[in-house]
Parts: C-alpha cells; structure tokens; sequence
C-alpha cells in the first residue's frame, strides 16, 4: 500500500512507502493529495517547477511544502505528481483541476510539512518514511 | 516513561531531570486524576524535549490540554533566557497566532428569533473553509502595514475601533515585526485572505451567556447572564504557515551550526541573539499581527451582519478581548526573586497575566486580563481571568481549549457530520459547514470535556473561571 493513516492526536501522520525514491516521493503526494482533495480526479491543469536541495528528508519537506504553496496561490485541487530527480534536485509536474468550492470543499486544509518522524529508510520493499501534516 | 511522573500536587506533576536524555530541568504539566487517562506518552515525551533545549528556565510546562502535537505537545510552555536561550517554531506552530477572540453584543437568545437565518448570513458573508479568498484584495502597501501595524490597520481603514485595540493582548500589534524576513511565497498567500476564517478547528460561534461565576470580573469585562456574545477562533492562514515553513528550513540549518542537538527535527532553533533566531522573531511577528488582522476583518463582518439584522452600532457591539495561542513572545517575568526577561514560547497555551502586569485592558488593574477558553463544538466555552498564580507557576499562562482524544480518522469512525449535526440540533445548537466530514472530525467526543480542563486551571490557581457560556450557532469551515 503506498501510504497509510497512523494515529496522531492533532494532526495527520501518514505512513508512505514505494518500492523505488521516485515513488515513495510521488506516492508522499499522493498521500497530501488524499487529505486536501479527496474528491478530485481530473487532469485539467499541470503545474511545473523545480527544487534545488540536498536530498533525502529536506528535498522530500521541500517538496511537499511546495506542493501546499501552488495548490493555495494556483488555487488547484491536485489529484497526480510526477518527479524526476536531477543532480541538484528534482523537477515536478503536478496535475489537477481549478479549486471549485462545491465540489472540493470537503477536504481538510494541511497548514505544513511537520518534521517531526519523518526519515526515509531502506526497507525490503524498496523505501518508507513517515510525514507528519498539521491541520 | 509514564512511571517516572511524580505527582506535585492535586493537579500538579512532575518528569524529572532524566526521564528523557539531557533534560536541563524538569518538565511539569497540570492534569487531574480524572484526565490522566487522556495522558498520551507522546506528549510526554514531547514535554520532556523541550527540557533539552538551550536556556530553558525554571520548568518545561504543560496545560491540561496536553495532547500528542509535534517540537512542543499541544498545551505546551517554555521559556528561554536571552542571553543563551534558543527561539523555536516548534514552540509556535504553522498557524502562528492562532486565536480566539469574544465579542459582546446588547442581545439576550429571546432577541435572535431565527438562529439558522442569522447563521446562513454569517456563512454566506464571511469567507470560510479552504480555497475561499477574503472580500477585500490588501495592497502590497496594506500588507506591509498589516504586518507591521497589526489590528491599527483595520482601525485606520474603517474596520475597527479604538476600543477593540484596547481590548486586544497586545493591542493587535507585537513590536519588531520586519517584513524583510518575510518571503515573497508569504506575502502571495498572505494578500488575498485577510479576513478569512480558515477551517480544521477554526469557527465563528453564537453563543449565550449561562452562568457568572465572578460577578466583579464579569462586570469589569461587559460580559451578563444571558447575553448573546460571538465567538471567533482563527489564525494568520497561508502567511503564517508559509513563515513557519521557510524558517523552519533556516532554523534546521542554524541548530547544526550553532551545535544544538534535537531530541525531535521539529525543535529546529537558533539562539536569541543570532541572526537566524532574530529573523525568525520579527517575522513571526509579522505573522501575529496579519492574524489579529484577520480576526478583526471577521469581527467587523460580524458586526456588519449584526447592524443589518438587529440595528446596532458598532459600539453597542465591543470585543471583550482577543488572545493568542501560539506565539513566542519577549516578556519580564520574575525568576528566583529578580525580573529576568525571556523569550516564552505558548503552543496551544493562552497568556493569563495577572492583577497588577502590564498590558491589562483598562478599568482591569485589580482584576487581571481576559482568557478566553473555547470549548469543543456543542460544549461550553469559557471566560477566564489571569492571576498572581499563574505569574509565579507558568509565566503568565494557562490552558488554550479542551484538548483532543481522539485523532480526526478515530472521530470519523465514531459518527456521521449528519448524525452529529442532528444530535447537535436537537440540544438546539446548529452547525453550518461546507462538508459533513469536517463536522466529523471536530465531534465533542473527540476532545476532553472543557469544564473539567478548566476545573483543572481554576483549582490550580493558574486562571480563575469569571464566565460560561454555550453555543447556539456555529459556522465552520
């Protein structure tokens, strides 16, 4: 299973495995798209960009803090990423559809990245982490 | 860990130097025997973390609101010297100034007539839930003033009163707010939401006055039996939590610079008198003063609302006060007989300064300062006034609100948004929110019950209960 709800009093802390980095990443979207967005499936509008850090837990916090900057100022309901590591970082398309407040006012408003737990280690499946949301 | 506590007092427990690596000094949190089967080890351990840090002073503490959060547990306190203390987000949160504020109104529950309608008002009026964007677009130029000025903005620009500046911790503005440490990511998220309720826990709450339990208290803060008051709980919304989010990635990098070890990532921090502690301060301090911004745009809404309905003017509707509960702030407080000054850090914690400090809203000299406690949805809030208590056990704070249980996944299995909604609406309380999933989550199973927190406060001498009042209507995102 790529991610899993564990049980945090406050806020939400997902468990995010993939069998390779670049799933575990897009799979870590997934799992932030799953509590903002539940309801949204389409791929109307793709959003690009590119981050240059260190990898490991502070290129995997940068990027799901990115992802929480563009849903909000693009005004976006995201539903898909796809990441290409690069020698300094990654690139990311995002994909979704215009925020429409009838259809995906349901979701819950992820206010950060915590660091909280979060280190990605090798497991026999390939890579796991967790990521701490706060809502 | 759970079997190194040692009980204090009645209400009163202590970890000691060892229950976790490194501690400097003990922990102590504030709980009754009745809530410590709400007491999760993950707040504990949480509340022992924050002993480790640099310059802590006195005790690491914790409201009775404790619950598993992430750096500081929720209901969390520490307090840092300046010389060699450190500044932490983790001792703030994303949603720096997350607060509440109360305001009065002329109305007693027989005057609303139709709750539901003066609710769908407020609901179609003011902003709420995610994605929703303010009523007015801030100007580059508004937004710096609002960073730097606070609630003054909304004062000169028509949206508040002299009055509610004085009826405000701090007066809607901490000083040193500098907006070059704000990045141009805040600012994008910043300038479309002044005035926006938010969602998760956040509310717009009709409330009735049910009980005085300090008459002179009451009197002193305009508050009566039976008075109709509205209550409004949010913070600085996508500024804030992008400041958080930028400084923590500094802050990571300054606590390996300048050798500090973390017990959790999320206690990231630098020194007072760094550059990287500096920035942070004055930025979060921007932050504090976008979010009682906001929350005086609300109330003025409110109050449009308000005027409309029941022809009152702005004065006849007056804040009886606005308090923050996440923030770091600079405060003299007396530490082994000497005025010492430090940097407190409140996470999910409330200031409660006592009779006698500064900053007290005027006529409250003898009284001390407004604490306002909002319960879970459908259970009672509270009005509380500080006290000399809480100046000498908890630099000046008490707890924040009730305090989960029960994540929001657990809350969701225990009963339908629909169910509760009903529930709620047949004990005459309704409840308008965009989804059925974010009344789930915020069931009043899922927290402590708030009379027996606040019981905990009162009898531990750190507030003293002055109010009660229930909820009629509630708007939440």
């Amino acid at each position: 299973m790529p991610f899993s709800e564990r049980e945090h009093t406050a806020d939400i802390l997902m468990q995010v495995c993939g069998s390779t980095r670049t799933e575990l990443f897009e799979d870590a979207a997934q799992a932030l798209f799953s509590v903002m967005f539940p309801s949204s499936a389409k791929e109307e509008v793709t959003i690009c960009f590119t981050l240059d850090e260190e990898g490991g837990e502070r290129l995997l916090h940068e990027f799901l803090s990115e992802i929480l900057f563009y849903a909000e100022v693009e005004c976006v309901a995201l539903c898909r990423a796809k990441v290409t590591f690069t020698p300094s970082g990654l690139s990311a398309e995002l994909f979704g559809e215009p925020f429409c407040r009838e259809k995906h006012a349901g979701g819950t408003e992820v206010k950060g990245i915590s660091l909280s737990g979060m280190e990605i280690t090798r497991t026999d499946d390939g890579w796991c982490t967790l990521v701490l949301f706060d809502v | 860990m759970m079997e190194k506590i040692i009980q204090r007092g009645e209400y009163e427990w202590e970890l000691p130097i060892g229950t976790v690596p490194n501690m400097r000094v003990p922990g102590r949190f504030y709980l009754s025997q009745q809530l410590m089967g709400t007491l999760e080890e993950g707040a504990v351990t949480q509340l022992a973390n924050i002993a480790t840090l640099p310059g802590i002073c006195k005790n690491s503490l914790a409201m009775p609101d404790i619950h598993w959060g992430y750096g500081f547990p929720i209901g969390g306190v520490g307090a840092f010297t300046m010389d060699d203390g450190v500044i932490s987000p983790g001792g703030v949160g994303f949603d720096i100034n997350c607060g509440v504020r109360l305001m009065a109104t002329p109305l007693h529950r027989s005057d609303l007539g139709q709750v539901k309608k003066v609710l769908q008002e407020l609901y179609n009026i003011v902003p709420t839930g995610v994605g929703t964007k303010s009523r007015i677009t801030a100007s580059d130029r508004d937004l710096n003033r609002i960073m730097t000025e606070g609630a003054r903005w909304t004062v000169d620009e028509g949206y508040g009163t002299e009055r509610d500046l004085l009826w405000c911790e701090e007066q809607g503005c901490i000083e040193g707010a500098d907006i070059s440490h704000v990045s141009q990511k805040a600012r994008k998220r910043g300038r479309p939401q002044c005035g926006t309720l938010g969602s998760g826990n956040h509310f717009l709450e009709i409330q009735c006055v049910e009980e005085i339990f300090d008459p002179e208290a009451a009197q002193a803060f305009g508050i009566e039996a039976g008075q109709i008051c509205i209550m409004i709980h949010c913070g600085s919304r996508g500024l804030g939590h992008q400041i958080c989010t930028d400084h923590l990635k500094i802050l990571e990098d300054a606590s390996k610079k300048y050798q500090i070890p973390l017990a959790d990532k999320q206690l990231a921090c630098a020194p007072l008198t760094s550059p990287e502690g500096e920035a942070y301060l004055s930025a979060m301090a921007c932050a504090a003063n976008y979010a009682w911004t906001n929350r005086q745009m609300i109330m003025h809404l409110t109050r449009e609302v308000f005027s409309r309905t029941f022809s009152l003017s702005a004065e006849e509707m007056p804040l009886v006060y606005d308090v923050t509960h996440n923030v770091a702030k600079i405060e003299e407080h007396m530490v082994d007989g000497k005025r010492t000054t430090l940097c407190v850090h409140r996470k999910g914690a409330t200031r409660a300064f006592g009779p006698g400090t500064h900053d007290l809203p005027p006529g409250c000299d003898t009284i001390g300062q407004p604490v306002i406690i909002p319960g879970s949805m459908g259970s009672s809030s509270y009005l509380l006034k500080g006290t000399q208590g809480a100046m000498e056990k908890t630099f000046g704070s008490t707890c924040h609100g009730a305090g989960r249980v029960l994540s929001r996944s657990q809350a969701k299995k225990l009963a339908s948004g629909e169910n509760i909604q009903e529930t709620l609406a047949r004990n005459g309380i309704t409840v308008l929110a965009p989804s059925p999933g974010s009344i789930a989550e915020e069931a009043p199973n899922a927290y402590k019950p708030s009379g027996e927190v606040v019981k905990v406060v009162h009898e531990a001498g750190i507030s003293a209960r002055v109010a009660r009042l229930n909820p009629i209507g509630v708007i939440k995102g």
